[in-house]
């Protein structure tokens, strides 16, 4: 099942849509009366200009930031959203990463990919979980453990993109759960543990999570 | 309030610690990884901790104030980098105690992740343990071997000798004169490392069966690995009270889509036996209703199905016959035991194609209940599962399967004792399922004596061959 918080790609579409469907919603309310043509002309023009002032004023003052990215490469050519259509017709989207919703949460995001034939290709519809990392008496990290009926879950998005959202600012390990199996996936540059660190009311992007292969395949 | 419950565990992490001569770095395989699984079986939170042993019987970490809530399970992989006192490399065991019920599985895998095997806790041991089969580098051709090793943890309250005897059996390429014995002491809660790689005595190509005794009670795992893949088969030794005079197999498959079964019986009594086999094809698969018999002296073990008996179905895919998916699928019972000895069995299943392989224990009639509770069933994308159900009863029952979520069932009437109801949700018949399907299922007997049980085969369809893709549980009866 795929159950609760985990539902991060669900929320990232939310979220997107409160930018678009502010106009239909404003529109829909006046044609429920009867009203001449003409009025109704200088209506939808007063509308449009009224949703304009509205949608710029939902903007907000400076732009979602990623205040704690853990060095997130920049790509080569930079890449373009869906608002801002260029020459090339071959949009790039730019998925929004929620900010926390509350001061003593969190938000983790990366992207997965494994390399194949020398190339990173994303690593998409896979579940991804937050384990707890359980320490021994002396307080060394020694366990992570995952509860799957209660573990912060996601899937990876058509580009390899999982996002957890208002998470506890603790540590964590990140699991691949395969459904009939679970692994816990490890730093893919140093081979040792992967350990997620997000501070409170901060985003953590671990940029992109490139392995050479995934356990489960 | 519950008393305290102990749950003995033996697992393995990290790298071997063998001497890694080249032979045995070979045979051996590894390193592991493992981790291991905690199930609450009460309605209210389970507090637990979990000692870490390592082989010399010192703590090495001990975790508290671990909780579970009711009813739920967690997953627990221990940190590579956590033991550093030990070099981020440890073979050892746990010891886990609870406030409530539980239940514990442990995986071990390869270092890759790409194949692996299970096993379950114990709640306690015996002073006398059975190993039905292991292998001292037993030579496939083309440089493939089988090898075994196992682990024996003092599920006891002090220090204690584990002696090893080892007996050949008929088949094996390799003698063990004289029980090739051997004995490690081991401390309390530890866990100490036999592999018959490292045992001199042991002739090559050895097949055979151990059987392990101390006074104080021990446990054991078994690993069978293969050099050449990512193969390990894992199962629990046996003791006095899993022993039957007649058990029973739910499943066994060859040249069906390239199943190979071997059935593995060992006589833990003292005297010489003549042992018959009936097998019973399920219905709608392919087989013959057949029989095989071998004598199986007193702690020795001989093989059942492998060679395939020819009565049972089409040509024998691993002995010069041409696979035609047209061979047997069914179950297996013990109907002859003339000296009434005590037996045990494991069932290896292999695929040849793919290379995935695992293996269960052989049950106890007397473990038979009128339900059997499957708890994971898949069809999901290239997941899916089998099932099989045997009626260990002594009179023809009817054996019905229920889904969770899911009008889909499915039934056999009329199964005989020894005979099965045999399902893969893989199959086109199971669409009612749907392609996304993650839940249980529930299998009751009616009519007769009502006694069943039962075993899945968990199968990822969509891995490479170079990895093992086969998974086996044990139903739970109630």
């Amino acid at each position: 099942m795929l159950e609760n918080r985990g539902a991060a790609p669900q929320r990232l579409l939310d979220l997107s849509s409160e930018w678009t469907s502010l106009a239909p919603n404003l529109i829909a309310l006046p044609l429920l009366e009867v009203i001449p043509p003409k009025r109704m002309k200088r209506l939808v023009i007063a509308w449009a200009l009224l949703v304009f002032f509205l949608a710029a004023c939902r903007t907000p003052a400076t732009p979602p930031v990623l205040p704690t990215s853990s060095g997130y490469p920049v790509p080569s050519t930079p890449g373009r959203s869906t608002a801002y259509p260029g020459p090339d017709s071959t949009p790039i989207f730019i998925p929004l990463i929620p900010s926390p919703s509350a001061s003593d949460k969190a938000t983790i995001t990366g992207i997965l990919q494994v390399r194949d034939q020398g190339q990173p290709k994303p690593v998409s519809g896979v579940i991804l979980a937050l384990a707890a990392i359980v320490p021994e008496a002396q307080g060394t990290p020694w366990l992570a453990s995952y509860d799957r009926d209660r573990a912060y879950r996601t899937l990876t998005d058509s580009v390899g993109r999982f996002v957890f959202v208002d998470v506890p600012a603790t540590s964590y390990g990140l699991v691949l759960d395969r459904i009939d199996q679970s692994f816990l996936l490890g730093d893919p540059k140093s081979g040792g543990d992967l350990f997620l660190k997000p501070q409170s009311g901060r985003i953590l992007d671990l940029g992109e999570l490139l392995y050479e292969s995934l356990p489960g395949e | 309030m519950k008393h305290l419950r102990i749950m003995l565990v033996t697992i393995l992490l990290g790298s071997m610690l063998f001497t890694p001569t080249a032979t045995l770095a070979q045979t051996i395989g590894g390193p592991y990884k493992a981790g291991f699984q905690v199930q609450n079986l009460e309605s209210t939170t389970a507090t637990i901790s979990l000692l870490f042993y390592d082989q010399s019987g010192a703590t090495v970490a001990n975790v508290t104030g671990e909780t579970i809530n009711g009813n739920a399970s967690k997953t627990y992989y221990p940190l590579e980098n956590a033991p550093t006192n030990i070099s981020g490399s440890f073979n050892g065991s746990v010891v886990i105690s609870s406030d409530k019920q539980v239940a514990a599985i442990a995986n071990v895998l390869t270092s890759a992740e790409t194949g692996g095997a299970s096993y379950s806790g114990f709640t306690g041991g015996a002073t006398t343990v059975s190993l039905p089969l292991l292998f001292k580098n037993v030579d496939l051709g083309g440089g493939t071997f089988l090898n075994s090793w196992f682990n024996v943890q003092n599920a006891g309250s002090t220090t204690a000798t584990a002696f090893v005897t080892y007996v050949a059996s008929p088949a094996s390429g390799g003698a063990a004169p004289g029980g090739c014995p051997e004995n490690q002491s081991i401390a309390m809660g530890a866990a100490k490392t036999f592999a018959q790689a490292d045992n001199t005595c042991l002739g090559n190509n050895f097949i055979g069966a151990a059987t392990i005794t101390s006074t104080q009670p021990m446990v054991a795992t078994v690993m069978q690995i293969r050099n050449t893949s990512a193969d390990i088969l894992a199962y629990n030794g046996f003791t006095s009270g899993d022993t039957s005079t007649t058990p029973v197999v739910p499943l066994v498959a060859t040249n069906f889509f390239g199943s190979i079964t071997g059935v593995q019986i060992q006589n833990t009594g003292a005297t010489s036996t003549d042992i018959t086999v009936a097998y019973s094809p399920s219905p709608t698969f392919p087989g013959n209703q057949c029989q095989e018999t071998k004598t199986i002296a007193g702690g020795s073990s001989s093989t059942f199905f492998l060679p395939f008996p020819a009565a049972c179905g089409g040509p024998d895919p691993v002995y010069g016959g041409s696979p035609n998916n047209n061979g047997f699928v069914g179950s297996a019972k013990v109907v002859a035991n003339t000296a009434n000895m005590p037996l045990v069995a494991i069932v290896n299943q292999i695929n040849t194609g793919d290379k995935d392989s695992s293996a269960y224990n052989a049950f106890n009639p007397a473990a038979g209940k009128s339900k059997v509770s499957l708890p994971l069933i898949l069809r999901y994308g290239n997941l899916f599962t089998g099932i099989a159900v045997a009626n260990v009863g002594t009179q023809a029952t009817n054996i019905s399967c229920t889904f969770t979520g899911s009008s889909y069932t499915v039934s056999a009437n009329n199964v005989q004792p020894g005979g099965a109801l045999t399902a893969s949700q893989g199959d086109a018949s199971a669409s009612a399922l749907g392609s996304t399907y993650v839940g249980g299922a529930t299998c009751t007997a009616t009519g007769g004596d009502a006694k069943i049980v039962g075993v899945v085969n968990q199968l990822n369809a969509d891995l490479p061959g170079t990895s093992d893709a086969l998974l086996t549980y044990e139903g739970f009866g109630f």
